[in-house]
């Protein structure tokens, strides 16, 4: 970690990073490799990756896991089950921080059935959202807070920017009255984004969630060297466009020079690009395959691309 | 919803293909073996409009849909597709509507008929009638999915759909009430197979504007006749 930097990555001198995570390091190598995806050279110790959320200083790991379409299972006792065999994995490897929304349809009553199952409640990092066209935001936040079983949200952010002048005044409250630890905003596919910058320059935000991945860059232009300036933490949402960019990306073969930042995938090739931007704190793919859970917590492991390295990133995707 | 032209229909689907069709999979482990007394019903439907076709039969085969879509409104939408979709009971409350609107403008005050004589429109509209209560659930499994996930007339929306525009389209005049939710339900099912890639999207979608168009010649015909 670079000292006074809070966008800086952490690894193994940190006081964040346990003996528990440093073990969860080898159990997501070893996983992978059963997998077939990594040799015996690459069977080593690795810390997990976290970040620092520049209002707190407390850290979080790099990658996250979302919820969007793919944890919107209804009651199928069956896809639960999966979904919860995902969460499993995800908390086995290090991972904290699940991403949902009123508007993913039974996404937080499934997060909370494996929440439960699993007896994690407390060790989630929990991001919620308020999403209503109305004043009844905290009616909407106390029910999907008890379809999770959580005590409360670690996070809370504006839906799509959806009546954020009526909302966020309600977040500050609570963060206020301690039942509630971060506040933020969400965009995505790159809609609103001069709304979204002036919301970040005029309220006193610690989270804005966003798009971005190597194919949608446009906010490596303001919006992220804004929240660096700010002290914003950003989320990133959509790193695999919905699974149509990895697709793309699984027609060609991994470049042999992704092992040097210890891509084994084309997930963690992506994953890696997002979360080396200094100005990222956490990516959430989302995911109801349990083995894609364990591809996509292997970007939080490992050397992750310098600059060199992402630009040379950049111009193989665009070459594809 | 702020900058509209940058959506398109897969950015409002909520739910994956697999998540889909497992609804219906469970929805017909629920109601086995009622989808044999579905298909019955329906074949006695058209069976009715085949041989006889005028006002009696009309109101009878009315009588079968007014059931069909409380049937899909309650068992499918309030308490099936409502868990994957945050519009699943605003659905409901459509079907429901147009099952009291079928109630009315056909079985209490039927204002539908078919004529006596086979015309090439109700040629159509039974024709309609048939693929959707026949040859409808074998299309899943003609696209590789399993017999669990067939979508059958009268417990499901797109093949109840589609029999009642058959039934609209074979009508002498039907009210133009009565094609709004089963034209609206067409077209937003087209969108949300399209979004899934599901080859039926393209049907799901030309059936009901074939069939308003249809209708819309035959009226605008009798108008210069």
């Amino acid at each position: 970690m670079i000292p006074g930097n809070p966008f800086s990555i952490s690894v193994s001198s940190t006081p964040s990073i346990t003996r528990r995570e440093a073990l969860q390091g080898f159990v997501v190598i070893g996983a992978t490799a059963l997998l077939g995806r990594l040799g015996a050279a690459d069977l080593r110790p690795n810390p997990l990756l976290t970040r620092r959320i520049p209002a707190s200083g407390e850290e979080i790991p790099v990658v996250g896991l979302g919820s969007w379409i793919t944890f919107n299972v209804g009651d199928d006792p069956e896809a639960r089950a999966e979904c919860t065999e995902v969460m499993r994995r995800f908390f086995g490897l290090g991972g904290r921080l699940i991403d949902s929304s009123p508007m993913y349809g039974s996404s937080p009553a499934v997060i909370g059935h494996g929440l439960a199952k699993l007896g994690r409640a407390q060790d989630v990092f929990s991001a919620e959202k308020v999403w209503t066209s109305g004043r009844d935001g905290a009616a909407q936040i106390e029910e999907t807070r008890r379809r999770w079983g959580v005590p409360g949200f670690d996070l809370l952010q504006v839906h799509n920017l959806d009546n954020w002048e009526t909302h966020l005044p309600l977040l500050f409250e609570m963060k206020a009255a301690k039942k509630l630890r971060y506040v933020g905003i969400t965009t995505s596919h790159g809609r609103r984004t001069a709304e979204t910058e002036q919301i970040m320059r005029t309220q006193p935000l610690d989270f804005v969630q966003v798009t971005y991945n190597a194919a949608d860059r446009e906010l490596e232009q303001r919006l992220l060297p804004l929240a660096q300036e700010r002290g914003i933490a950003v989320i990133v949402n959509r790193p695999f466009r919905e699974g149509a960019l990895i697709k793309a990306m699984q027609r060609h073969p991994l470049p042999a020079w992704a092992a040097e930042c210890d891509c084994q995938n084309w997930a963690q090739f992506l994953l890696k690009f997002i979360v080396s931007h200094p100005a990222v704190t956490c990516a959430i793919p989302a995911t109801s395959n349990p083995a894609h859970v364990i591809e996509n917590m292997g970007a939080a492991y490992g050397r992750l691309p310098d600059a060199t390295m992402r630009r040379r990133m950049i111009a193989h995707v665009e070459s594809l | 919803m702020t900058e509209w032209w940058t959506y398109s229909p897969a950015n409002f689907l909520m739910f994956s293909a697999r998540t889909y069709y497992r609804l219906f999979e469970r929805h017909n482990a629920a109601l086995w073996p009622g989808q044999f007394m579905a298909l019955l019903a329906g074949a006695f439907v058209f069976a009715l409009l085949w041989r006889r076709p005028d006002q009696r039969t009309t109101r009878i085969a009315c009588g079968g849909l007014v059931a069909s879509w409380f049937i899909v409104a309650i068992g499918y939408f309030w308490l099936r597709y409502a868990t994957i979709h945050t519009g699943g009971r605003w659905f409901a409350a459509a079907f429901a509507a147009q099952a009291l609107a079928l109630a009315w403008g056909g079985v209490v005050r039927p204002q539908l008929e078919w004529e006596a004589k086979f015309t090439a429109r109700s040629r159509t509209g039974l024709g309609l009638l048939l693929f959707s209560i026949l040859l409808y659930p074998l299309v899943g499994r003609l696209l590789g999915r399993p017999w669990m996930q067939a979508e059958v007339f009268g417990l499901t929306p797109d093949p109840t759909v589609l029999a009642t525009l058959g039934l609209l389209l074979g009508a002498k005049r039907p009210p133009w009430w009565l094609w709004i939710v089963p034209v609206g339900w067409g077209l937003f099912s087209a969108m949300t197979l399209w979004a899934l890639h599901a080859p039926e999207a393209l049907g799901m979608g030309l059936v009901p504007v074939v069939c308003v168009v249809l209708v819309f010649r035959s009226r605008c015909a009798q108008v210069v006749v």
